[in-house]
């Protein structure tokens, strides 16, 4: 097609998979119907961030009494059980 | 002391120099070389504690030995002789033989059982009556404590009486030591106490899974049905049991352990009223 504007020769790319005209002598653009659309929603999933990763599934934590403690906030890459009573490890060692 | 310590070690045999390796309440454990001595606490009888040494001896894997198959009078105290194993270091509670002597527990529920009434729930009770009610927390301790039913505990087999790390050595393989509270009972004494520790926040939850996990994998029978089920009450038992002691001791732990207290007046003292 030519370029309604320059009436030079347009030329038609592919960019993530919507089609563009572009024209070869003023550079200008031609989107057809509904490419506008398509480019306005590829940019929003560009600047989107990623998705938080899921937490892991809480049916992990052992179960408990009613009385039990509240379980520990989920450390990512360490232990599920947490170490917040380090100090008080003697009692696993005497009666 | 002295000389309960220098008789204990010349029962031993050995010409080592006595090490004091441990006093527990009024119990005395003394090391001379390969060898061990305990003094048992006073009152305690000679005739069952003979009959929890002949049990221990005949648990091969599961139980350390006695050397000699009595105790020994010494003054006021009975003595026992014992051969010396390796205690679990308690520098790293996760490299600890959690698997091990949770395997340990199944095999001694396994057996069967004839002798001495375990005295385990006896521990809890002389907890709560050494307990100042007016020290500072021991009120909360004792509605803890009044929540519990009845501790005769349905369930019988061999149990150990008074489970923790501290009553393992190893000595070629890992065994469980301490024949004080040895005898027939329900063998959830034995994992409550893990339990209890737990459920009030100090024991890990992956250390407590590798425990149950292991025990109930081999084929611990003290758990049927519910593992919380069963372990509810003496694991409420030895969360006041704990909690008393801390108290008495002054030790960092009672804070938490009065706090668990606390969460079960306010779960249980509700449902008791009505």
């Amino acid at each position: 097609m030519q370029c309604p504007k320059c009436h030079a020769n347009m030329r038609t790319f592919d960019r993530m998979g919507v089609h563009i005209e572009q024209c070869d002598g003023c550079r200008g653009v031609f989107l057809d119907y509904g490419e506008l659309e398509s480019i306005t929603r590829l940019e929003a999933q560009m600047q989107a961030p990623p998705p938080a990763p899921a937490p892991p599934p809480a049916a992990h934590y052992p179960a408990q009494p009613a009385w039990g403690a509240a379980p520990p906030p989920v450390v990512y890459g360490g232990h599920y059980g947490h170490r917040k009573h380090r100090g008080l490890g003697g009692l696993f060692f005497s009666s | 002391m002295s000389d309960l310590v220098a008789a204990m070690a010349a029962l031993t045999g050995s010409d080592a120099e006595p090490e004091v390796l441990g006093t527990h309440d009024d119990v005395v454990v003394v090391r001379v070389g390969d060898v061990v001595a305990k003094a048992h606490a006073l009152g305690t009888d000679a005739g069952p504690l003979t009959e929890r040494m002949r049990i221990a001896g005949s648990l091969p894997g599961v139980m350390l030995p006695p050397i000699a198959p009595s105790p020994v009078r010494v003054g006021d105290r009975l003595v026992t002789v014992w051969p010396h194993g390796t205690p679990v270091s308690q520098a790293d509670p996760d490299a600890a033989p959690w698997e091990e002597s949770a395997a340990l527990l199944a095999r001694l529920h396994a057996t069967p059982c004839d002798g001495p009434v375990s005295t385990a729930p006896d521990r809890i009770l002389r907890a709560v009556h050494e307990l100042p009610p007016d020290a500072p927390g021991a009120d909360v301790v004792l509605r803890a404590f009044a929540t519990l039913p009845p501790l005769d505990l349905p369930g019988r087999a061999l149990i150990h009486g008074d489970y923790h790390l501290g009553q393992l050595v190893h000595r070629g393989e890992w065994l469980l030591i301490d024949v004080d509270d040895l005898g027939v009972g329900a063998p959830a004494w034995d994992l409550a106490r893990p339990a209890a520790l737990f459920a009030a926040g100090i024991l890990p939850g992956d250390l407590w899974t590798r425990f149950l996990d292991a025990y109930l994998s081999a084929g611990g029978t003290g758990l049927p049905g519910e593992p919380w089920a069963v372990l509810d009450v003496p694991a409420r038992a030895f969360v006041v049991q704990m909690a008393a002691r801390a108290i008495v001791m002054r030790t960092e732990a009672q804070d938490a352990l009065v706090e668990a207290c606390d969460r079960i007046v306010s779960t249980h003292e509700h449902m008791a009223h009505g």
